[in-house]
This record gives C-alpha cells, structure tokens and sequence, in this order.
C-alpha cells in the first residue's frame, strides 16, 4: 500500500475550503459512490460544516436522531456534546484513521473552526444480526438452545451474559490485508495459562491474508499440524460450550461474519462431549459418553475388521455363524474390498445429496439411497447382505459424534484401514492402530498434547473424559490446559454429610 | 509451548516394562520348561528378585553418580578413548538386540498366521510404525509405553478362562526338579528380563523431583515378574511339562483350544495385542540406539541415524533365513547381556564412583 497513489498517512488539513475536504476525502475513499459527503449550513451562525459517513455502514435513523440533538447543542447554545458514541478528534488526525473508521461504520463531523478542522466522529454502525437460533449441527434435547450468530458483538454478548466475571478479557485483532475483519480471542485471564494466550496471540498476529473469510479458513494457518486428520481445533456455535471450555482454562477465538469459535487447546475427548451429558443424570451421561468413544472404534474399525475376517480369518467366527457368513459371501463376484468401497462410496454419495438438496428431498433421498439402493444391491448379487449391516452400522456410528469435523475425520480415517485390512489381516489393522496411536500421542494443540488425559496419563482427568462424574465431584480443571488455577468448586454436598452427623 | 524433554517417574516405570516384556512372552513357558521343567516358575521368581537386587543397586549408584547419561559415565570412568569404544559396542550390541527381536518376531508372524506373506513384508509392517514412533520425543516414546500398557491386563483376561479347569497336579510336587535344574532355568529367565538395564539409559530423562521418581520406577521388575509368574503358571495348569516342552508357544495353543460363543480363535487376537508390546520393546531399544548415536556422533537429532539403524536391521535381517540360523544367531544374546547388562553397568558405575576427579563435598 505505501508508495500507491493512496498515501493516507496524510493529516487533515488545517485550513481550506469545503470543496477541497470533501474531494480530499472522496479521493481517499477511491471515489466511492456509497460515501456520503453532506453540507450543513447553519443561518444563524455563519458556519458550514461536513458530514461524511459511508451511506450501507450507518444507521440512518439513529444519524438523524444525533444530528438533530447536535444541533440543538452546538448551534443554539454553543455547548460541545458529550455523548458515549461521540468522540472529539485532535488536530493530528490522519487521513488513513479517518477511512479506517469510516469502514468500521463512524459518521464524521467536521466543522471549520479557529481556523483548523474539527472532528467528531458518531459511531453508529448498522447492526444487522438474525435472531439468535439454536444452531443446526448441535441440536441438543436439554439445556439452553442458543447459539452464536454472525454478529460478533452478538456472539460476545452471549458469552458475557453467562461468565459474568471480571477476568473475562476479550482481545481484538484486525485480520485480512483488504478486508480488516474484526476477530476476537476470548478468555478468562485467572484460569487460562498465559503461555498458552501468548502462544494464541503469536499465531493471530502472523496471519497475513487478504481476505479473512470464514474462521474455518484462518484455523489452518493456526493449527499445529494441517497434515493430521484430526481437527486440533474444537469448533462450535453453541455459546455454552464456549463459556464451558472457557471455564476450564480454554481460549476462543471467533471472526466477525462467522458464527462459529474455535476453542483451543483441543483435546480429542473434548470431541466427544456433548452439553447433553451435562444436563441430565451423570449415570445417562457417562452411558453414552463412553457409547460414543466406542463409536469412534466402530466406525474406524468395523469394515476393516470384516474384510479382514472374511478375507483372512474366518475362523475367527463361531461355528453357529460360519454357515449363513459364507453362504452370503459366496456368490459375491468381488473382493470383500471393492464390495465394501461401492457400499462406502454410495453413503457417502447419499450423505452429501442429502446435505445439498433442500430439507423434504433430502429425505427422500435417504429413503431411495438407503432402502432401495440397500435392498436392490444385495438381491443383485453385488453385495453381500452382511457387508450392507456392516456398513450401514459403520456409517450409524460416524454420525453419533458430536463434532462434525470429528465426524469427517473417522469417515476419511476407514479406508486406510479397509487397505491394511485387505493386504495383511489383523495384523495389518494393528499396525494401522499403532500408528493412529503414535500420531495421536505426537499430536499437540497449540503445544499442549492432543490426548491429554491418556497420554500423558493423568487419572483426575478420567472423570469428565471417557466417564462423566457427577457435577460435585469434579472439582478440579482438566491437566492439559496448565492452567494456574486448578482448584475449580469446593465441596457442594457437604450437606448430605452435615445432616448424617 | 515447548513441553520439557523429561520424563515422569510412572513413565519410566512403564518404559522399563514395556523394554522388558517383548517378543519372548510367547516362547518363555516352552524354554522355561525345557531346561526346568515343571518347576520354570521357581527359576522365574528367583530370577525376578535377583533382578529387582540389581536394579536396587543400579538405582543406588545413579543416585550417587548424578544426572548424567550412562553413556557419558562410560566416557569417564574408562578414558576418552576406551569409553567411546565400549560406546560403540553398546552400540552393536543394540543392533543384534534389535536384529533378534525383528527376526524372532516375524518367524513368530509368519509361522502362525502369515505363512504366505513374503518376510521382508511382515519384517517392514514391524519396523516403520517403530521407527514413526523412535523418530519422536523421549517423551512420546514414554507416552507411547504408559498407553500400550493398558494391553497387558487384558491379555491377563483373555488367559483367565484357563482357571475354569486348571489342573494344579502339574505344578506338585514344588521342588522335585532338585536345585540345578532350577539354577540352569534361570539362564532362560535372565533371557526374559533383559531391557531392565534401559533403568539405567531412561533415567537421565528424570529431572525433576529424581529421587523420589527414580525409586519408583526400580520397582517396574516386580510387575513384570508377576506378570512372567501368571503366564507361566496359568500354562503349566492347562499343559503338563511333558507338552510344554513340545509345544512352542504355549499360549497361543492355549487361546486356540479355548472357544468362545462370539469370537472363536483367540489366539488371533491375543497375537495381534502381543504385536504391540513386542513393538514396544523394539522401539525403546531403537531410540536408546539412535540416542546413543546422535550423541557419539554429535548430530543434532536422531532421525536420520535413527533411519540408518533401521536399514542395517532390515537388511542384515534379510540374510537370515532358515530356521536354524535364526537359533544359533539368538545363542549370541546370553553371553552378550551378560557382559553388557549385568557386568559392564556395574563394573562402569562402581569405577566411575570410586575414581571420579570431582567428588561431591
């Protein structure tokens, strides 16, 4: 930008006549046709004044509204206003703040006194938000069913409306050469650690774009590893999960325009929470925590270890199944692979028509994909019946995740161990899991280890990962997140002791 | 955020563990009982408090040595130029320990399940995921140790039908072998423990709170000598001796008799777990090798001689082919972890206390 015909460093200048302000400022606004430059003549005192806002930004009538108690005040009775959305500019303003706030949605007022400019900038920026609605990728059955919206002020506001706390800071970045897009890192100074913040904030300032679009797009430049399946990065736009996280020494970042936050460090059994857990019994919730962690194998596993079955170790089955097992398989003209890589292909086909097509068709599409399709396959010959429960239970167990990024990882994650599985058994899916394994232990979130509390083992951790303990007994914050503050709750059924003495 | 490059003392617990349980679990009933016979598991035990006495030494003089790496200990109590040449024999001695886990591992693989599968195949399928694994961070190595450890209490499970109809005769009357063959069963049982010496490579990752976390870690033999002692003893009730001696992994031919309503052959998925630990056990020795090298060779990380080390295993191993070589290769092992395990770390730590330059005040 510097040594461009747009050199904004340039201060306002200090004396000069309307005309030439007013095309100062549009040539500084590349002669835009939605900048509005208005004069205000005022007959009882001999003054003009300029006003310019940027026309799509303001709010017309609230800019009405303060023009007109400005000019009771200033012109009637000489007073300067004082407002909370007004501001007094100095003499050094620059031309380069003055289009920066422009954009950001301030109407200017500039009127020519002693001899020099003086400016009053009215923040007024048209807030155009949808309702807040609960988000469509986390429906939950209880709990609080708001989620973020596109307007980050919005989104703050729900955050602070549920941690009412002091420590609570909200960072502001600017992000995008051309497109300045507000981004926020929020966190709670007293829980979360300092490093870590420090570690966030290196990674924002570094990012150099020019178009900040979504924060889906910016979670790749702050990741620590864009080569692993696995998202490091928790993704949500549900407000409670946010201030959840936040509460145990977690960091989000969100972007205006986005109705999501990325809350890190990630850990992978953060993936398979879900607020639902925490709303009803701890019992119902530690049930189908640990039904979902054992999804995440079904899903990996389950056609790589039928392949593996079928194609190496059938004895492995009981003796009251090897007959209907082999009678199905029998006739099938394929390898047990290219069989399950036709079922896995068509329910992915069918997943993404779904998602594309509006809500009644996507069902009927689910209806012909999967009954239709299912049934035809099989009484054709191609696909033994067997491979149809086995990948339609695969494909069931993949969509239990909470997480849609997690959900899309597992689905990748099944055909690297459907080859092993095809080339060397067991033996093969092993190796494979070892080296799912391996990665996952290397694997960090924003330096802090991915698998927390697994590896490195920490047993407290166990208690709102793989089980859900009830509320009163979980008492410190997870290990991963180092935060300073350990101690979370005291001992809320000290009553139950009290009334037993 | 950099995470220290240390370990816990729990780590190094299950690091030791996982060095020592490898790829001879399957065979230790069959070369217990061949020299012992029905009383292997005496030998065993006896074996398990002798080297838990050593490690208690070994644990006493690193306390007094300090927090220096063996290696480095080696280069002082024998001169520059002796110690790096004992350095590199350390060295080659890893290498034939690697070279013999690999060959016997993949004899194992291929005699049960892969009769097919050419072995270079089954020797690669073995060594990339060790070698993705070594190339990390102490740290993950350890990581990767604690978490694998998980797998030994289910193959503890999976042994547990034996007890439905365990034949206790088989063990009466204690003793009856008379007391040389049980001190001849200790040579296989030594065979079984080594990897206990890795106390004394591992522990120079300790650093903070040492003591306390070092003491812990010397006690990791206990749980492998009950572990050894379990498998033993649960073979021996379902095999009389005289089947033992024939049979050459005894329980995988345990796993295969016993029959489930849902899975039938567990023996093939107690194999594919046992992978895992006999992985481990290669791993740990690969990054002390590639560690030991890096330093020797002032590099500034082990990845690439840790790839070296990799392809020297491979390929020598390649070599080695009928079944006879593979044994008479593996007779090496006892006389080299004599020297290198027991006699030369004593040997090194005791010369080094008693004639180091800077005494402590």
């Amino acid at each position: 930008m510097e040594g461009s015909a747009f050199s904004k460093k340039e201060v306002v200048h200090q004396t000069g006549s309307i005309q030439e302000l007013q095309e100062q400022v549009s040539y500084y606004c590349g002669n835009t046709h939605d900048l509005v430059t208005l004069q205000i003549k005022n007959d009882s005192i001999e003054r003009t004044s300029l006003m310019i806002y940027i026309e799509p930004l303001i709010d017309q009538i609230k800019l009405e509204e303060l023009l007109e108690w400005s000019r009771e005040m200033k012109w009637l009775t000489n007073e300067r206003m004082t407002s909370s959305k007004i501001q007094m500019y100095d003499a050094g303003l620059m031309f380069e703040q003055l289009v920066k706030q422009l954009l950001e949605g301030e109407a200017f007022l500039l009127s020519f006194e002693n001899n020099a400019w003086e400016v009053e900038g009215i923040k007024i920026p048209k807030e155009l938000s949808r309702a807040i609605e609960e988000p469509k990728s986390e429906q939950v059955l209880r709990g609080p069913h708001s989620g973020f919206t596109e307007s980050l002020s919005n989104n703050i506001y729900q955050i602070r409306k549920r941690l009412k706390t002091p420590h609570l800071v909200v960072k502001y970045f600017q992000v995008g050469r051309e497109s300045n897009t507000n981004s926020v890192l929020v966190y709670v100074d007293n829980i979360a650690n300092q490093l870590v913040v420090e570690e966030f904030i290196r990674r924002i300032e570094s990012i150099d774009v020019d178009v900040a679009h979504s924060i889906g797009f910016l979670e790749e430049m702050l990741e620590d590893d864009c080569f692993s399946p696995f998202p490091q990065f928790l993704v949500t736009e549900r407000s409670d999960r946010v201030t959840g996280n936040l509460s145990e020494g977690r960091i989000a970042y969100m972007l205006d325009g986005s109705p999501t936050a990325i809350i890190g460090p990630a850990n992978f059994f953060s993936f398979y929470q879900s607020p639902d857990d925490y709303n009803g019994r701890f019992i119902i919730g530690t049930f189908y925590r640990m039904l979902r962690l054992s999804s995440f194998i079904v899903a990996l596993l389950l056609p790589a270890l039928y392949i593996a079955i079928i194609s190496f170790h059938f004895e492995v089955i009981p003796e009251s199944l090897t007959l209907p097992t082999k009678r199905a398989v029998e006739a099938i003209p394929y390898p047990p692979l290219f069989e399950a890589l036709i079922l896995e292909v068509t329910i992915e086909l069918i997943r993404e028509a779904a998602i594309r097509l509006p809500f009644p068709l996507g069902q009927t599409i689910g209806v012909v994909g999967g009954l239709v399709i299912g049934d035809a396959v099989v009484n054709a010959g191609f696909v033994s019946n067997v491979m149809v429960i086995v990948v339609a239970l695969t494909a069931i167990s993949s969509f239990v995740v909470p997480s849609v990024e997690m959900n899309s990882t597992v689905r990748i994650l099944r055909f690297p161990f459907m080859l092993l599985a095809t080339f060397f058994g067991f033996y093969g899916v092993t190796v494979g899991l070892v080296i799912l394994m391996i990665h996952l232990i290397r694997l960090e979130s924003l330096g802090l280890p991915y698998l927390s509390p697994l590896a490195p083992f920490h047993k407290s951790g166990f208690r709102d990962t793989i089980f859900r303990m009830p509320a009163w007994l979980q008492n410190t914050r997870p290990s991963q997140t180092l935060t300073p503050n350990k101690i979370r709750q005291g001992f809320s059924k000290r009553w139950h002791y009290a009334n037993k003495k | 955020m950099q995470t220290k490059n240390e370990v816990t003392g729990w780590q190094l617990f299950f690091l030791i563990i996982q060095t020592q349980i490898g790829v001879g679990i399957l065979s230790l009933p069959r070369d217990l009982s061949v020299v012992a016979g029905k009383d292997g598991w005496i030998s065993l035990a006896i074996g398990g408090i002798l080297i838990q006495l050593l490690l208690l030494i070994f644990l006493w003089l690193l306390l007094r040595v300090g927090e220096i790496s063996y290696f480095d200990v080696l280069q002082k109590a024998f001169g520059k130029v002796i110690g790096k040449f004992l350095v590199i024999c350390y060295l080659i001695y890893f290498i034939y320990i690697l070279m013999v886990s690999n060959l016997s591992f993949t004899r194992v693989l291929s005699e049960w399940i892969y009769m097919d599968t050419p072995k270079w195949v089954l020797m690669l399928l073995f060594l990339l995921p060790a070698a993705y694994c070594a190339s990390g961070k102490i740290f993950h190595v350890a990581r990767f140790s604690m978490v694998i450890s998980f797998i030994l209490p289910v193959l503890i499970i999976l042994l547990l039908p034996v007890y439905s109809s365990p034949d206790y005769m088989n063990l009466f009357p204690i003793g009856s072998e008379g007391f040389k063959k049980i001190f001849s069963g200790l040579k296989a049982t030594l065979l079984a423990y080594i990897g206990f010496e890795s106390f004394l490579y591992f522990s120079k990752y300790v650093k903070s709170n040492r003591e306390k976390e070092l003491k812990k870690a010397a006690f990791s033999t206990v749980f492998v000598t009950l572990f050894y002692l379990f498998l033993v003893i649960s073979t021996q009730l379902f095999f009389h001796v005289n089947e033992t001696v024939i049979v050459p992994y005894s329980v995988l031919y345990i796993l295969k008799a016993l029959s489930f309503t849902i899975i039938d052959r567990i023996d093939l998925i107690f194999i594919s777990l046992w992978s895992v630990i006999a992985m481990t056990s290669f791993i740990n020795f690969l990054f002390i090798a590639s560690e030991e090298a890096k330093v020797l060779f002032n590099l500034k990380n082990h990845q690439r001689v840790l790839m070296v080390i990799m392809s020297i295993v491979f390929l020598t191993s390649l070599f080695i082919k009928g079944k006879q070589d593979i044994i008479s290769f593996q007779g090496l092992l006892f006389p080299a972890s004599i020297a290198f395990s027991f006699t030369l770390p004593l040997v090194t730590l005791i010369v080094y206390l008693l004639f180091r330059k800077d005494k402590r005040t």
